[in-house]
């Protein structure tokens, strides 16, 4: 058997083709330029690992498992909050200060004309010049 | 002399499946862990560019995620077989768009005094890109994976002798390629 045929046979790893290499110089050759090349091919020193490694199926699992959880806790907190009484605020201001109270003595005419009509006006004046508080009796008197 | 095949991951997992399939997480992160290499190194080889390799291996294992309960063989075979499809799909993506130039594999630019071993390495890597899709797969799974022609038919669904074919007929062209390369001045 030619060399050629030998070298098929060593390509398909058929049997017999190790004990020919043995005693075959030019298909020893062959074998090692093979071996040389599946030797190429099975270093892996130019694939970046760092990915398949630090991902380990993270773009679905871990964000999933993230997901899962900020729904249920959202889940949770629309729940609490729907169970729980709505909170009364109360703001706790310091009370107004008294307001400075004037009384204003009525015109003889007008507090006698009041007095027919049996009303009676009475203006407050407090410290604030926007705030004036009249109070009204229409049955006269205070 | 031609080197025994190195023993693959086939068959580890058949625990970690039955769990994974039950809803356990620890044990498909593990499966993750034990497979994610190995696919990325698949899909880098047939593919032979990194950002589609990086991809074609997440397509992978979203299927695995998507479909881990109707598998019902040995989730090796089942991930190896997906990225070799995988794969084809993307090359024939890409060859409609843009078919490969090994010439610009072979003259990437890299340091000027590359080792011997690493210039031979670069040749290798760019005459398996010019094999055809079939015999490329078949190469990659039997020199980098170390499967059996076994293992290699059940994954490409083949017959043993067309694989045992495919893959002499691979070997033959690739050292025919890296004997013309290393004779031309690169």
């Amino acid at each position: 058997m030619r060399c050629e045929e030998w070298e098929i046979r060593i390509a398909s790893e058929e049997e017999g083709a190790i004990a020919h290499i043995a005693t075959c110089e030019s298909c020893r050759l062959f074998a090692a330029q093979l071996e040389s090349n599946a030797l190429a091919l099975r270093d892996d020193s130019d694939i970046d690992f760092a990915p398949a490694r630090r991902s380990h199926g993270k773009q679905w699992w871990v964000y999933a498992a993230a997901a899962g959880i900020l729904l249920a806790m959202l889940s949770y907190a629309t729940v609490a909050n729907r169970e729980q009484p709505v909170e009364r605020i109360t703001f706790h201001l310091p009370p107004p200060s008294a307001p400075a109270v004037r009384i204003f003595e009525r015109p003889r005419a007008i507090a006698r004309k009041a007095t027919e009509q049996q009303a009676a006006v009475i203006k407050i004046v407090t410290d604030d010049l926007d705030v004036i508080i009249l109070l009204v009796n229409s049955n006269g008197g205070l | 002399m031609i080197s025994l095949p190195i023993s693959g991951p086939l068959g580890m997992e058949s625990g970690l499946l039955r769990l994974a399939k039950a809803g356990d997480a620890a044990a498909f992160e593990r499966i993750l862990a034990i497979w994610a290499c190995p696919i990325l190194r698949v899909c880098t080889r047939i593919l032979g560019n990194k950002q589609d390799a990086e991809d074609a291996s997440q397509e992978v294992f979203l299927k695995l995620h998507k479909n881990l309960r109707k598998i019902e063989e040995s989730i090796g075979p089942w991930l190896y077989r997906v990225a070799v499809n995988e794969c084809r799909d993307r090359l024939r993506l890409r060859r409609d768009e843009s078919p490969i130039d090994f010439e610009l594999v072979l003259n990437a630019p890299g340091p000027e005094a590359l080792a011997g071993v690493e210039q031979r390495k670069r040749i290798v890597l760019a005459g398996l890109l010019t094999l055809p899709e079939k015999e490329r797969a078949a190469l990659v799974l039997r020199e980098v994976e170390g499967l059996s022609t076994r293992e290699v038919a059940e994954i490409l669904e083949s017959s043993e002798q067309t694989v045992r074919s495919q893959i002499c007929i691979a070997r033959m062209k690739l050292k025919k390629f890296t004997d013309r390369m290393t004779r031309k001045p690169l």
